[in-house]
């Protein structure tokens, strides 16, 4: 036999036998679920879940069916993935630069942050501070007061409840819309003129903050304002941040953020020290050069694995299961599939998600790199 | 000496905005230094009968003494425990002994110890032979737990990653479509599901009456698992060897087998140790996972340890120290795997 004959025949056998396998599985699998007297199929999707949920951003009660609680699951998942992802991302990039300060204080501190967390399990760390905020945390009787507009206490984070009608909706986008072109605009101006642009994501969200909350001030934005209000045993109203989010989020932001550091400093040290010594003599100062100078060009050796921990961040968010926080592992992989006994229409389905997300990801860091290759020298 | 420690003075007044840097970390740790002191050593305390013999202004290392062993291994019979000390020991005494062979046989020695691990853990750990009763392991837990599961998954990973790797890199496209969807699936998902796969689904894909331990369910589904991210820490490796070589060792008429047997593989795995390291690391820290299927290692351990009457209230004692060991020993393999590293890139 040749080369290519043995190529052919290696294939073959292969695909016969991953067959063979796929078709033992379904047999033993309908034997099985036969014998234990269940039937297979998405119908059961259908049926009402009749269980609580404790925190959904989608409405949501006892009397809604399994595919709206796959749906809050997800919400949840993205919920708290994208709010830690800007938690570690503000972290990583925060203790990556203290990681290169000339204070030796500063980058041995941030040194003893890296280090500390990437070392310790990321469930010790959650599990950690969901016991810090259940026990060390004021009860709801002494529950801090967050300058008028919330509370913080054992329960929770609580903070007012804006409940827009749909045109305040279009106006309240209308604002961020307008704010972004004119900031663009003005910074783009700003950039021919002096050299330098402006914080643009940060003005952005400072002035349409403002001005939203000024136009629901005056009443302009037809919506309806709910504070938080405590009475002795419990404060209703407005929404409530139940303390397992708290903790998810604050568990994952600062086990990734450790990552993102060293991504961060990583990929300011790839950077010729030519560089900040050429920005420093033209006259810029030690944050413009490393605003304007060091991490632009930092930013294609951060951004891949940047992207490749924002996955990880969605993946470990289903560590959220341990501590009972709502989030797909918990309620569909947790509790639907408890009550139906649907295990492996419930796993799937829970896989294709995470698998979707990851092909999402992979596809943005695909096209990054192609761009990045194409400016290079 | 004297140079750098004067450049560190120098570096704490070297701008207004260092001054001012150094005075915030000199306040942060006159406020916390203390209580930390207070609360870990001065106040503590370090011998107890139980709870009550501990006072709450201080840490209660007592509760982390007594309930120490426990901690090590699980709930193993107390009576059988040297068996465990035995199983772990047989393949470390072999890996430390490749310290006094020449460089040539220290590889294949370690490698040696590596395989000999799971055989001395069935042996000895799980019993029933040369006399020994059989010890469920259902009881097996603590930090042995821990390490059984690490080690096993990450020992038989490397297998499978090489396989894959090897797979993926194919000219074949059925062998390189079926190694590429098998490891981008298995890392896009959680761990977690994985786990769930093993101790839910599982039953199903089996005939009935056969029935598979859950730790080893739990081993073989981490293992597969971690195969895919070993296939992309080999392929890594494989991508590193310089062409040449390829080329070179097919002029000298080895087939593909021969060729990776003795020239690429032995080089690309040479490249890939730290990253090995590195993926042990990770899953050693994922290992904790197993306590979502009801498993006990360590963590599960000292968490449960928590709730014991004679010991209530000493939960920050004890994520304190199961911190402190997983700290421990990551940060040592850490230090290892950038000291291999460095050593590479010397040569």
């Amino acid at each position: 036999m040749n080369r290519q004959q043995i190529s052919i025949v290696v294939q073959i056998s292969t695909i016969v036998g991953l067959c063979l396998f796929a078709w033992f599985l379904i047999v033993t699998t309908k034997a099985n679920l036969a014998a234990a007297g269940m039937s297979s199929g998405l119908g059961f999707l259908d049926e009402k879940a009749g269980f609580d949920v404790a925190f959904s951003l989608i409405e949501y009660s006892g009397d809604n069916t399994y595919w709206r609680v796959f749906l809050v699951g997800i919400t949840n998942t993205l919920l708290a993935s994208v709010i830690a992802i800007v938690g570690c991302t503000v972290i990583g990039f925060l203790v990556g630069i203290a990681l290169l300060s000339r204070n030796p204080l500063t980058a041995g501190v941030a040194r003893v942050y890296v280090e500390t967390f990437r070392n310790v399990p990321l469930l010790l760390n959650i599990l950690f501070w969901y016991f810090v905020i259940l026990n060390l945390f004021p009860r709801v009787a002494d529950s801090f007061d967050l300058f008028g507009i919330g509370f913080l206490n054992q329960r929770g984070l609580y903070l007012p409840l804006i409940e827009a009608t749909p045109l305040g909706r279009l106006i309240m986008l209308a604002v961020v819309v307008v704010t972004s072109i004119g900031v663009f605009n003005y910074s783009k101006r700003q950039t021919e003129v002096t050299g330098f642009g402006i914080f643009r994501t940060g003005w952005i969200a400072l002035i349409s903050c403002t001005v939203i909350a000024l136009l629901l001030w005056i009443g302009v934005i037809g919506a309806e304002v709910e504070m938080p209000a405590k009475s002795r045993f419990n404060i209703t109203g407005g929404i409530s941040i139940i303390p397992e989010l708290v903790a998810l989020i604050v568990g994952l932001s600062i086990y990734h953020g450790a990552f993102v550091a060293e991504y961060v400093r990583g990929g300011l040290l790839s950077v010729a020290k030519g560089q900040s010594e050429a920005a420093l003599s033209t006259g810029l100062t030690d944050w413009q050069s490393m605003r304007l100078v060091i991490l632009p060009q930092a930013m294609r050796v951060i951004i891949p694995p940047y992207i490749s921990n924002n996955l990880n961040v969605v993946k470990n968010s289903s560590l959220g299961a341990a501590i009972a926080f709502p989030e797909l592992v918990n309620i569909f992989a947790g509790t639907s599939l408890n009550q139906t006994g649907r295990a492996i229409e419930i796993v799937l389905m829970v896989m294709a998600f995470y698998f979707t997300i990851s092909m999402l990801i992979s596809l943005v860091l695909n096209i990054y790199n192609k761009k990045v290759q194409f400016n290079e020298r | 000496m004297n140079g750098k420690f004067m450049s560190f003075i120098r570096g704490l007044y070297a701008s207004p905005f260092s001054i001012a840097m150094t005075l915030f970390w000199a306040y942060l740790a006159f406020l916390t230094i203390p209580t930390v002191v207070n609360w870990a050593v001065i106040n503590a305390v370090f011998v107890a009968e139980d709870g009550d013999g501990c006072s709450r202004s201080g840490a209660c290392w007592a509760f982390i003494i007594a309930r120490f062993d426990d901690f090590v291994f699980g709930r193993y019979p107390e009576a059988e425990r040297w068996r465990i000390i035995v199983a772990f020991g047989l393949p470390l005494i072999l890996a430390l002994s490749s310290l006094i062979m020449s460089q040539k046989q220290r590889g294949k020695i370690l490698f040696g110890s590596i395989l000999l691990f799971p055989i001395s853990v069935l042996l000895f750990m799980y019993g029933g032979v040369l006399g020994m009763e059989v010890v469920e392991t259902r009881l097996w837990g603590g930090f042995a737990l821990t390490l059984v599961i690490a080690i096993s998954s990450i020992a038989s990973a490397l297998p499978i990653g090489i396989l894959l790797a090897l797979g993926r890199r194919s000219h074949m496209p059925v062998i390189a479509l079926v190694s590429t969807t098998f490891i981008e699936v298995a890392r896009s998902v959680p761990m977690i599901t994985v786990l769930f796969v093993a101790s839910i689904m599982f039953p199903f894909f089996v005939p009935e009456g056969v029935e598979v331990d859950k730790l080893l369910r739990t081993i073989i589904a981490v293992s597969l698992f971690a195969g895919a991210y070993m296939a992309e820490v080999i392929r890594g490796g494989l991508q590193a060897v310089d062409t040449g070589q390829y080329e070179a060792s097919a002029a000298m008429g080895h087939g593909y087998w021969q060729s990776m047997r003795f020239i690429i593989l032995p080089q690309a795995l040479r490249i890939s140790i730290p990253a090995i390291v590195n993926l042990f690391i990770g899953f050693f820290k994922d290992t904790t996972l197993v306590l979502v299927i009801g498993l006990f290692d360590l963590l599960n351990m000292v968490l449960s340890a928590t709730s014991d009457p004679k010991w209530l209230g000493f939960e920050v004692e004890g994520y304190v120290f199961a911190a402190a060991v997983y700290f421990i020993f990551c940060f040592g393999m850490g230090h290892y795997s950038r000291h291999l590293e460095a050593k590479q890139k010397q040569r």
